[in-house]
């Protein structure tokens, strides 16, 4: 059976760029059942993103504070969390790594961090669809420093631009991370998913890995999407394990709508293997 | 209670100085830490005795057998600005040190019955409270309801004060613009809401029924369902106030086996419904219908 040791593993990433998929990856592999694991279920502990976490690990109610009080609090929170814990928990989250003041928001006492990443130009295809958004509105987004998500279920997070987004996240060195890239993982998940669990210092079997990918396949994912529906899609979203194609902007985005994502992030783009068009 | 701070909305001392002093409030000093504490958290700990509870910038919190509460406000905070934890989380540590039980829920009353709202924080329990008021039931708690068994009869549902906490949407939705009091915290766009209250309101109300407010979405379309008997408990320890101070007070296994008893006596429901808050009405008339046929059967 797969052993992953025990501690708080962050599955960050900017939103659209295969967190879901991971965890489902790792939830399967955990799971190691004749099954797929029920996407409603993965048997997680509550998330550290979630506002009855907060209030449960806390005793205060995160609507009672402004964002200065839960940026000095999550740290907090989350280190404490982390210290005491005997179990594995791989951990979703969407947060820059530090606040407005250039302090951890996640606190440092995590085993490590997966930062997924993925081509801002299919980011932006799949944002689009996901938050109901026009492709105009979700590129501002993605070049907005200050912009935000929250939901009933979660904390506000301060998400901020792309760009900026992964070079906090591929820049510290706090929290030892492993980058994992969303096409990286399409194009052999099987052997990605070896790399991950070597990263995190896990034992699977080659027959374990084959049987998660089976599990978390695009295919199963839709399946039970369409049969039970999923959580933590958005309202008046239709689907949320929609299309996953690399390079789907081709067919999507307008070249001045590829200019433009180009035009901000080349050089972080460059870093991670996206090559420019322009 | 006998308190040297002014307490918001519909928590008044009692002005004459007549009745038992029950719960006594000061400002003082508070150690940062308590000696051999049993249960901790990030920001809090308790003993047998006593709880503490310390917010950096904010303020330490020191509720001691189940009778005093000490408020140490942090340097360049305002007294007014952390009330709002002295009648939340330190009030319900008095109240758990005294054994009581208490439901992150709002109640409201109808024809004598109370009925629960559990949710979480931003649920939208105290807007749905006011606009169930709107339509004729009496309010019976915004936030926190302390459970009070009662041998073989239903359990008895305290009143938390009866002023609402809500969101400037909120007061609109609702028509309460007219009942807006002070901001709960100084920099937060939420109100205490002190609505009109009948004369000889009862400070205490048999439970009928507790929902667990949910979401509507495309898989999970508005209704109301029973739940089977362990997602109830799964879902009323869930929702129990503080849940972690619960366990420090009453033990786990007690808490559990009080959960058991309350479900014993009381159905719980699931109730889904549409987030949109223009369509708050149509919750309240689903609601209205459901209590119709829970009394007929």
């Amino acid at each position: 059976m797969a052993f992953f040791p025990p501690g708080l593993v962050w599955l960050a990433s900017y939103p659209k760029s295969g967190n879901t998929w991971v965890r489902v990856l790792l939830a399967n592999l955990a799971a190691g059942k004749a099954q797929p694991a029920d996407i409603n279920n993965l048997a997680e502990p509550f998330t550290l993103l979630g506002r009855w976490r907060f209030a449960d690990d806390l005793l205060v109610e995160p609507d009672l504070l402004d964002e200065q009080d839960i940026e000095r609090l999550r740290p907090l929170q989350c280190d404490f969390v982390a210290g005491r814990l005997t179990v594995p928990f791989f951990c979703k989250t969407h947060d820059r790594f530090t606040d407005r003041s250039g302090r951890p928001i996640l606190g440092m006492r995590a085993l490590g961090a997966l930062y997924m990443v993925r081509d801002p130009r299919d980011v932006a295809v799949s944002l689009h669809h996901h938050a109901s958004l026009s492709l105009e509105a979700t590129i501002a987004a993605m070049n907005d420093p200050d912009f935000r998500l929250s939901s009933r279920v979660q904390l506000r997070s301060r998400v901020g631009d792309w760009a900026g987004h992964v070079l906090e996240w591929t820049g510290q060195t706090l929290v030892r991370t492993k980058v994992v890239r969303y096409e990286d993982l399409r194009e052999d998940t099987a052997g990605t998913l070896g790399g991950i669990v070597e990263f995190l210092g896990g034992r699977v079997t080659e027959a374990e890995i084959q049987r998660a990918v089976a599990h978390s396949s695009l295919d199963e994912l839709q399946r039970q999407e369409a049969t039970k529906g999923f959580r933590e899609s958005l309202p008046g979203q239709v689907r949320f394990f929609r299309s996953g194609r690399v390079g789907e902007w081709r067919d999507v985005l307008t070249a001045s709508q590829v200019r433009t994502i180009e035009d901000r992030f080349a050089p972080v783009m460059a870093r991670l293997g996206y090559r420019p068009e322009g | 209670m006998s308190s040297e701070i002014a307490l918001p909305a519909r928590m008044e001392v009692d002005p004459a100085g007549e009745g038992p002093v029950d719960v006594v409030i000061d400002v003082g000093h508070v150690p940062s830490c308590l000696d051999h504490p049993t249960h901790r958290g990030a920001t809090w700990m308790a003993n047998d005795q006593a709880f503490l509870l310390d917010l950096p910038d904010i303020g330490r919190f020191l509720c001691e057998d189940g009778q005093r509460i000490t408020v140490c406000p942090a340097p360049v905070t305002s007294l007014d600005d952390i009330l709002v934890f002295v009648t939340g989380t330190a009030l319900g540590a008095i109240l758990y040190q005294r054994k009581g039980l208490l439901l992150h829920a709002s109640a409201v009353v109808r024809d004598g019955r109370a009925f629960l709202f559990c949710g979480q924080s931003g649920a939208g329990k105290s807007t749905l409270a006011a606009a169930l008021m709107r339509s004729g039931c009496d309010i019976l708690a915004d936030d926190v309801c302390a459970v009070e068994e009662n041998g073989d009869r239903p359990p008895m549902i305290h009143s938390d004060g009866r002023a609402l906490r809500l969101y400037a949407d909120s007061i609109d939705q609702v028509g309460l613009s007219d009942a807006v009091g002070a901001r709960v915290r100084r920099r937060l766009e939420k109100f205490h809401v002190a609505p009109p209250m009948p004369d000889n309101a009862p400070e205490s109300v048999p439970l009928a029924a507790v929902y667990m407010l949910a979401d509507a979405d495309t898989a999970f379309p508005p209704g109301i369902d029973r739940l089977p008997t362990l997602e109830a408990a799964q879902s009323l320890l869930h929702h129990t106030y503080r849940r972690q101070l619960a366990q420090a007070y009453c033990g786990h296994g007690m808490l559990a086996l009080r959960t058991a008893a309350l479900l014993s006596r009381i159905p719980v429901f699931s109730l889904r419904r549409p987030r949109e808050l223009a369509r708050l009405q149509e919750t309240v008339t689903q609601l209205r219908s459901h209590w119709d046929r829970l009394g007929s059967g």
